[in-house]
């Protein structure tokens, strides 16, 4: 919203307060001012000038030689404005001067004739918006009004020379008395603790001058309803001060009605509307749309009506858009000598399921939706007579229509002064400084001993200020917070606080894939199109989706933690030759009890261009990660799953349950998003780990006393043998026995061989077994035994030793 | 010399025949490319002989045109069923073909393992650690609520009203099932309220979602993290000393802090908390915007309504809480100029922290 300083002055002295400083105040103590300008500033190097005399140009019949005064100096001026006239008074742009379009004046010739600088038009300054301008002015020069000062800037002429405080509208949704020059001038009043000068809603005398008057219905949705005749004899042009206010608010002059209504609510910030007179038969009425009604706006779309939308009818006929915008059927013109205004309080509720239905905002309904007061609406209506009748005494007024459904609120709050105290940490504030602050705001404060009864103004009642931490902030926010001192917590001395060791885990792992395993953490959306859904397809049935997502066909909540790792390869394979991201987030699952389920994954991809090689890595980086999670017992098992490739794929599992899953991407996958590189990924669910993690101790096992044996051996086996085979054949590791035996300590996979000279459907597997005995060293024969009978019963098992 | 009209008939039905019968031929998808250019090639057989329909008069030309222009369809059509055929042999001798023991043990950590380049933590997720640590060392707990939350957690709880402008389909994602992705982590209050006894001490960083088309400064998905204290006393006093806390940690450095009202509906009073600007110390910069301040972050008491949604009796319980824009935050420590940064996974960003 924006405030003309000036306008605010009329209503309280900002003597000694610059505009800045008045920001510098709001923001501090009531709202965000989100800039301080002078809109026309660039107008004032234009001066005002009077046209003497004018002449024939010796050389050019459209031209004219004109005479013109500005202050002390006269000046010759060449015009081809056909409107130019003696006597009458133009902004000129002297030699030197640059217009807002850029162009430069400068001392010229025309045709022989020396001009010192251009007379100008209303295009020229960019103030086209301005209606007083007759038909020769928009296409001539500006023929400025009788009273300008000549020597005046333009700017000041034209009322146009003023600065403006731009409020930050989100800050001030709480206040509704807060939307309008007076309302803020109330509220700088308080700020400054001087008085208002005048007040704009102030009883007036209603000269009844006219019988005509429209019977008001309220079906609903309504407290107030004021409504009034109006009725001249030659429309006037709007008065210059009001167009310029208008406009310096952002607003455009339409007509005098219409002028007028939109200044009342810039004034004193009730919206009120004006209707044409002839278009309507009455009653009038406040009520629902009915099924089937629609109604063409003031901008002119049509819109249909739902039946929950507040409506201005004229008997069945919808007119307006209630609180929100008029109808063009009933609007009013530069031909309308009648009309009958409104002015009336509808609920907050019905205005904001208005907004939300048809998505129409405007000026009015931005005042509405914060709740208004109904005392408001008939003094709004006083203060538009006044207006009337100050420019237009003749103006014939009608009695006045109203229905009041309700008596404004004053609210009543009950509290203490040692909880205002309390809560602000001001134990030291008076209860007189509490009174004066409270009354600068238009409070009454009743108080007996440490209790107080405040009573709230109308203006302030409405969904405003309500309960004690309402006065809390009104005390505090006019002391001002600055005077309020850090106080550390009382800290209560219990038990260590909850840890979340998720959380702790979360980051270990941050640390892990990224110092230990070279990945890099990416973040990504969760949002996914039905294509990507289908990616992943084990959790994918019952994905959540979006009843309004930002691009339509990417509506889906992932299921699979896969998909954007797959968007983030492609979209960087190019330009990085290798490429290892991981993610912690969320997927999200159907609904569990109250809620979806939302799982916090760590997934991870990786580009190769040795898969094996890298997923062999793979492995072991999970096997690393696992033990670090305190996961110590183990396997690898096979994987079929649509996204890996069919050979390519494990999943690690522990007590029948599968932790991690890994692999090599199915190709068909890859060609589809068409990336060129085998992709390697890895996948878990953190809360699968917890509980592992939470036990995480580290396993210590006794040191031993005597040596171990190691022997190494090569076997021959058929070349699609699974090592575990293999492995499982050569024993089982034990622990330590307590007394004199021999015990496998360990058996170790080391490598294997495929290759010339062994026979193509072979491979040669090396594997490490330890024996140990604990109480006592193995001695050189029993250990060839061992030996020896390991050899023989891999030869049985069809692993015959490598010769 | 001009070609004839059968000669250029008979090259037609050559070239066709003879695709076809090696198409039948190859069996991988490397020979299939090369057979792709020696016909469809920019001097392949078929595009050669398609240059040669310009020595025709107009009326043939067009008649040959066509009939020239449907072979080449139909022999694209076959190319491409044969394609499809290749690489769907080629997914299916994987499992033969590809064949791998995933029952090998791996070598141990880290001989099994040699990676070469730096891996990274992202750098909202270093800030949100470094927080994280400041508040538990204050006596602070760490909790995480749901994303997808409900319309009573998300605002009802929180005082917004029925028809708060906040709830429309403009700034918020609603999904299926009547849920909502949480605007912020303000929720979360109301959850421990009803989860932990009080007194206590919160934080909540997480992501949050709003409904926002994406440029430089804007986001539709983000972090805040929130912070909430409830005691039996809780002042504006208390809020000011635990916010000039907060920031002297993270700042690592003395820093001036201002209050101003601020409205948001859960708390009461509310404020926005100035930080008086640490680049040119309140003589007005870029930064601050001329204006010497930073705007840091939205806080306020706890209002009556949000203590009873959650349980407590606000005649007997009182709260501080505060909502710190995690995203804005590693922006501003960082001058990071574009916030699509974060959600772009490129490594030329990711490597910097
Ligand atoms: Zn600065």
């Amino acid at each position: 919203m924006k405030l003309c300083y000036k306008w605010l002055n009329e209503f309280v002295d900002l003597e000694g307060i610059s505009p800045y400083e008045l920001a510098e105040l709001l923001t501090m103590k009531t709202c965000e001012v989100e800039g301080v300008e002078e809109p026309f500033a660039h107008l004032n190097k234009f001066p005002v000038v009077e046209v003497k005399s004018l002449k024939a140009h010796p050389n050019a019949d459209k031209l004219k030689i004109c005479e013109v005064q500005l202050a002390d100096k006269s000046l010759s001026v060449v015009t081809g404005a056909p409107n130019v006239k003696e006597g009458k008074k133009y902004p000129l742009a002297p030699a030197g001067s640059v217009l807002p379009g850029g162009k430069k004046i400068e001392n010229a010739l025309l045709r022989g004739v020396a001009s010192e600088g251009m007379l100008l038009s209303a295009e020229e300054l960019q103030l086209k918006d301005f209606m007083w301008a007759s038909a020769d002015n928009l296409t001539g020069i500006l023929e400025l009004p009788e009273e300008s000062i000549v020597g005046h800037s333009v700017a000041q002429a034209l009322h146009l020379q003023d600065t403006i405080l731009e409020i930050d509208n989100k800050s001030i949704t709480h206040r509704g008395d807060l939307w309008s020059h007076y309302g803020f001038a109330r509220e700088i009043a308080a700020l400054l603790s001087r008085p208002l000068k005048k007040d704009p809603l102030e009883e007036v005398n209603l000269l009844v001058t006219n019988e005509d008057k429209l019977e008001v219905i309220i079906d609903t949705g309504a407290v107030a309803y004021y409504g009034m005749v109006f009725s001249v004899t030659n429309l006037p042009i709007t008065p210059l001060l009001i167009q310029s206010r208008l406009i310096l608010c952002g607003m455009r002059p339409v007509n005098f009605w219409v002028d007028l209504s939109n200044y009342v609510m810039l004034e004193v910030g009730q919206p009120t509307h004006a209707f044409d007179r002839k278009k309507l038969q009455g009653p009038i009425r406040v009520a629902y749309a009915q099924p089937g009604d629609s109604l063409i706006l003031l901008d002119g779309r049509k819109i249909n009506l739902s039946e929950n939308i507040l409506l201005i009818k004229d008997g069945e006929r919808p007119l307006a858009l209630a609180g929100v915008m008029g109808g063009k059927e009933s609007e009013t013109s530069l031909e309308t000598k009648t009309i009958f205004l409104e002015s009336a309080t509808f609920l907050r509720p019905e205005i904001r399921r208005s907004l939300r239905e048809t998505l129409i905002r405007s000026e009015a309904s931005q005042r509405f939706e914060k709740g208004l007061s109904p005392v408001l609406a008939k003094k709004a209506l006083y203060r538009y007579y006044a207006l009337v009748k100050q420019f237009v005494p003749n103006c014939l007024a009608g009695p006045l229509s109203q229905v009041e459904l309700a008596t404004a609120l004053q609210n009543k709050i009950h509290t203490k002064v040692s909880y205002i105290r309390q809560r602000l940490g001001l134990e030291e504030l008076s209860l007189s400084k509490i009174q004066q602050v409270l009354g600068s705001l238009g409070m009454k404060v009743l108080a007996h001993d440490d209790d107080l009864t405040v009573e709230v103004p109308d203006y302030r009642s409405y969904y405003d200020i309500t309960i004690p931490e309402d006065l809390v902030e009104e005390i505090g926010r006019l002391i001002g917070y600055k005077e309020i001192r850090p106080v550390p917590f009382m800290v209560a001395c219990t038990v260590p606080t909850k840890a979340n060791h998720l959380r702790r885990m979360e980051h270990e792992l941050r640390k892990l894939f990224a110092w230990r395993y070279h990945f890099s953490e990416v973040y990504n959306y969760h949002f996914c199109t039905a294509n990507e859904l289908e990616l992943d397809k084990r959790y994918s049935e019952k994905a959540l989706f979006l009843l309004n997502p930002l691009q339509a066909e990417q509506k889906y909540l992932r299921t699979s933690p896969l998909v954007m790792l797959l968007r983030n390869v492609a979209s960087h394979y190019k330009e990085f030759s290798e490429l290892r991201f991981f993610e912690i987030e969320r997927i999200f699952l159907p609904r569990q009890e109250e809620l979806p389920q939302e799982r916090l994954f760590l997934s991870a991809i990786e580009t190769t261009r040795e898969p094996v090689k890298d997923l062999k890595q793979m492995i072991s980086l999970c096997h690393d990660l696992l033990k670090k999670m305190g996961v110590y017992h183990f396997e690898q098992r096979a994987l079929k799953q649509n996204i890996f490739h069919p050979t390519r794929a494990l999943e690690l599992i522990s007590e029948q349950k599968s932790l991690i899953r890994l692999g090599q991407l199915h190709p068909a996958i890859l060609d589809q998003w068409k990336i060129p590189l085998p992709v390697l990924y890895l996948e878990f669910f953190l809360e699968d780990l917890l509980r592992y993690y939470l036990k995480g101790e580290v396993r210590y096992v006794r040191l031993p006393r005597y040596p171990a044996s190691d022997f190494e051996i090569t076997i021959i086996a058929p070349r699609r043998t699974p090592v575990a085979q293999i492995l499982k054949t050569m024993g089982e590791v034990e622990s330590p026995p307590e007394e004199d035996r021999t015990y496998i300590e360990d058996i170790r996979f080391l490598y294997t061989y495929e290759g010339p000279p062994i026979a193509s459907d072979k491979k040669a597997v090396s594997l490490r077994i330890t024996w140990r005995n604990p109480t006592r060293t193995l001695k050189s024969d029993e250990i060839k035994n061992l030996q020896e009978e390991l050899v023989e019963k891999m030869a049985k098992a069809g692993f015959p030793l490598r010769s | 010399m001009a070609m004839e009209r059968e000669s250029f008939l008979g090259q037609l039905d050559l070239i066709s025949s003879q695709l076809k019968e090696k198409l039948a031929e190859v069996h991988s998808e490397s020979e299939l490319e090369k057979l792709r250019q020696e016909y469809f090639g920019k001097k392949g057989f078929l595009s050669s002989l398609l240059k040669k329909l310009g020595e025709f008069p107009s009326e043939e030309r067009s008649e040959l045109g066509k009939k020239a222009n449907f072979v080449k369809e139909e022999l694209m059509a076959t190319f491409q069923v044969r394609e499809r055929q290749l690489r769907y042999l080629r997914y299916e001798r994987l499992a033969e073909e590809e064949w791998f023991d995933v029952t090998e043990p791996p070598l141990p950590f880290p001989e099994g393992y040699h990676k070469k380049g730096e891996g990274h933590i992202h750098p909202v997720s270093q800030v949100q650690k470094e927080l994280e640590d400041i508040f538990t060392s204050m006596g602070f707990s760490i909790l995480d609520g749901p994303q997808v939350e409900t319309d009573f957690y998300n605002f009802g709880a929180l005082n917004f009203t029925e028809d708060h402008p906040a709830r429309e389909m403009q700034d918020t994602f609603y999904t299926n099932d009547g849920f909502l992705l949480r605007t912020h982590t303000s929720p979360v209050q109301v959850r421990a309220m009803q989860q932990l006894s009080p007194p206590f001490r919160i934080i909540v960083p997480g992501r949050v979602f709003r409904y926002e088309e994406l440029d430089a400064s804007h986001e539709h998905t983000f972090y805040q993290m929130e912070g909430m204290v409830i005691d039996r006393e809780v002042s504006v006093g208390h809020l000011l000393f635990l916010m000039h806390t907060l920031l002297k940690e993270i700042f690592k450095q003395e820093v001036n802090i201002r209050l101003r009202p601020g409205y948001f509906p859960f708390v009461e009073p509310g404020f926005e908390l100035d930080m008086l600007c640490l680049l040119c110390g309140g003589k007005g910069c870029s930064v601050c915007k001329q204006t010497g301040y930073v705007e840091v972050l939205p806080c306020g008491l706890v209002h009556p309504n949000v203590l009873r949604a959650g349980g407590l009796d606000p005649m007997k319980w009182q709260g501080a809480a505060f909502g710190l824009g995690l995203t804005r935050l590693v922006m501003l420590r960082y001058k990071i100029e574009d916030i699509r940064h974060f959600m772009s996974a490129d490594p030329a960003f990711l490597r910097q922290f």
